[in-house]
């Protein structure tokens, strides 16, 4: 059923070919944005929970700006619209991107802070589902707030939310699929281009979602490995039993997906 | 206010000087019009039913709690929110808690070196040569490289006491330090916080151990509703607490 794949295109590649190439762009577009996404999205997490409102208040909007515009119209708005509103030599200089990269770089752009926005959720809520007692317990100790978001709450919350950046890693890459609005050749995009070149629809978007599955796996097996990785020793999943200590744990570890529901 | 010290110590070199300190949470007073002064060396046992304003006033001392009104002055340094670096202060000031508060990512010797490192800015190799030092100092070195959550109640409460140690502060708070540990725990923490005391460290202990008390505080102090109701030498307070609140406690608490 997949033979027409291995047939000759009409530039002498094989239609395989075409989507290799878009899954390689597809796979670009999500591991560049991921980074993005994490890097801002772990900053602007931060921000959401610090008392300082010149922080706060930033962050608090970035996080509703990004997450609140579906992320078709935040793809046409940094393709379309951020060249114009721009001082004109820089939108000129972005209009002079060559082809590939005219549609890449805005989708990066779109995805990267589009996912940081959502990521940024997930670390406020690991940061507020920690003890309060890690806060005081650096306090005490002296470290500064710097020194112990970056010592204490950061890496603990990031160990916390492992799961649940798992779809936020699964959702990057799907998303990336709507890049192919800007012109972006990338998996599904070339699927589409096959199905209209050999009118085989059923075969060009099979292979395509075989793809996408399959890239789904491998995510969530990566996701697994690295939550494996961190986990502290010593602190299983869920523990039951009657100690008082290890019931508040349980009930700590429970509070955190309430509090992603609130988040969302 | 009935305010008697018992002590001569308290007032030859006070390190901590709490001076009509009122804390509110709301509408509720925690701490009223409260005095205190702790003289370098000196051991201070507070205690009184849950709600007297204990722990509060342990935690205002670093400033973990911001008090409303009156003075604080630690090691010379009055607290207040213009305080421009409370870290220096709260360097000086070590806390145990009631819940132990280890960092749960990081080893027994990695959550002793951290604020050494970071906050006093030793070297790695100093860091830890310390941490051993104390970790051996409350029988624990041997779990150096195992994580808290690997350890029981009472070991973590040890390790948190070396925590603090390692950054060789002036004076110890211990805030209800065996509480939350089962019973037969209880004893390997008062007993490092025995020596402790007889090292000479200046300590202020909300506890209801009364062996404790006993054995090192030189001055208990009764609490109740934010106020110090009552403040004698360990043997006069326990014999003849001069309170009725006082008394009633003690019949509570020595079933």
């Amino acid at each position: 059923m997949f033979g027409v794949l291995f047939e000759q295109t009409a530039d002498g590649q094989r239609y395989i070919d075409w989507l290799l190439s878009g899954l390689g762009w597809t796979l670009a577009l999500a591991f560049f944005g991921w980074w993005i996404a994490f890097g801002i999205g772990v900053v602007v997490g931060v921000g959401r929970t610090v008392q300082n409102r010149f922080l706060a208040i930033p962050a608090r909007l970035y996080v509703e700006i990004f997450r609140n515009i579906p992320v078709l119209v935040q793809m046409f708005l940094w393709y379309f619209v951020f060249p114009e509103v721009v001082p004109s030599a820089l939108g000129d200089a972005i209009k002079q991107i060559p082809p590939p990269w005219a549609s890449f770089f805005p989708a990066l752009l779109c995805l990267g802070l589009y996912t940081a926005s959502r990521i940024a959720e997930q670390v406020r809520a690991g940061i507020e589902a920690l003890p309060r007692g890690q806060i005081e317990a650096a306090n005490a100790l002296g470290l500064s707030g710097y020194l112990t978001y970056r010592y204490v709450i950061v890496p603990q919350a990031l160990r916390l939310i492992v799961p649940s950046l798992t779809s936020e890693v699964m959702g990057i890459y799907k998303n990336t699929s709507v890049a192919l609005t800007i012109g972006l050749m990338e998996l599904t995009a070339q699927a589409r281009q096959i199905s209209e070149a050999t009118f085989q629809t059923f075969t060009a978007f099979g292979a395509a979602t075989i793809i996408y599955l399959c890239l789904a796996l491998i995510a969530y097996q990566g996701m697994m490995l690295i939550d494996k990785a961190v986990r502290i020793p010593g602190s299983a999943p869920v523990k039951l039993s009657a100690d008082a200590d290890l019931a508040a744990e349980v009930q700590q570890a429970g509070a955190l997906p309430n509090a992603l529901e609130a988040a969302k | 206010m009935p305010q008697e010290t018992v002590s001569g110590t308290a007032q030859a070199a006070p390190i901590v000087v709490v001076e009509n300190v009122t804390k509110r949470f709301g509408a509720f007073t925690a701490l009223n019009d409260v005095n205190l002064r702790v003289g370098k060396g000196e051991k201070i046992v507070l205690c009184g039913p849950s709600g007297s304003g204990k722990s509060t006033l342990i935690r205002c001392i670093n400033h973990i709690e911001k008090h409303d009104g009156g003075r604080i002055v630690v090691d010379g340094v009055e607290l207040s929110h213009r305080l421009a670096d409370i870290n220096s202060v709260r360097c000086e000031v070590g806390m145990v808690f009631q819940s132990f508060n280890l960092f749960p990512h990081l080893t027994v010797a990695e959550n002793c070196m951290l604020a050494p490192m970071k906050v006093r800015g030793i070297s790695q190799a100093e860091a830890r040569a310390r941490a051993l030092g104390l970790l051996r100092k409350v029988r624990i070195q041997d779990q150096a490289d195992k994580y808290p959550a690997q350890l029981s109640g009472g070991q973590q409460q040890r390790v948190a006491i070396a925590r603090a140690l390692c950054m060789q502060p002036k004076i110890m708070l211990f805030d209800e330090p065996t509480s939350a540990l089962d019973p037969e725990m209880v004893k390997e923490v008062l007993d490092t916080m025995v020596e402790l005391a007889k090292d000479g460290m200046t300590m202020v202990c909300v506890t209801h151990e009364m062996g404790f008390a006993r054995e090192v505080a030189d001055r208990v102090i009764f609490m109740d509703r934010g106020c110090i109701l009552e403040e004698a030498d360990p043997e006069t307070f326990f014999r003849a607490p001069r309170s009725e609140r006082a008394k009633g406690f003690l019949n509570q608490i020595i079933h």
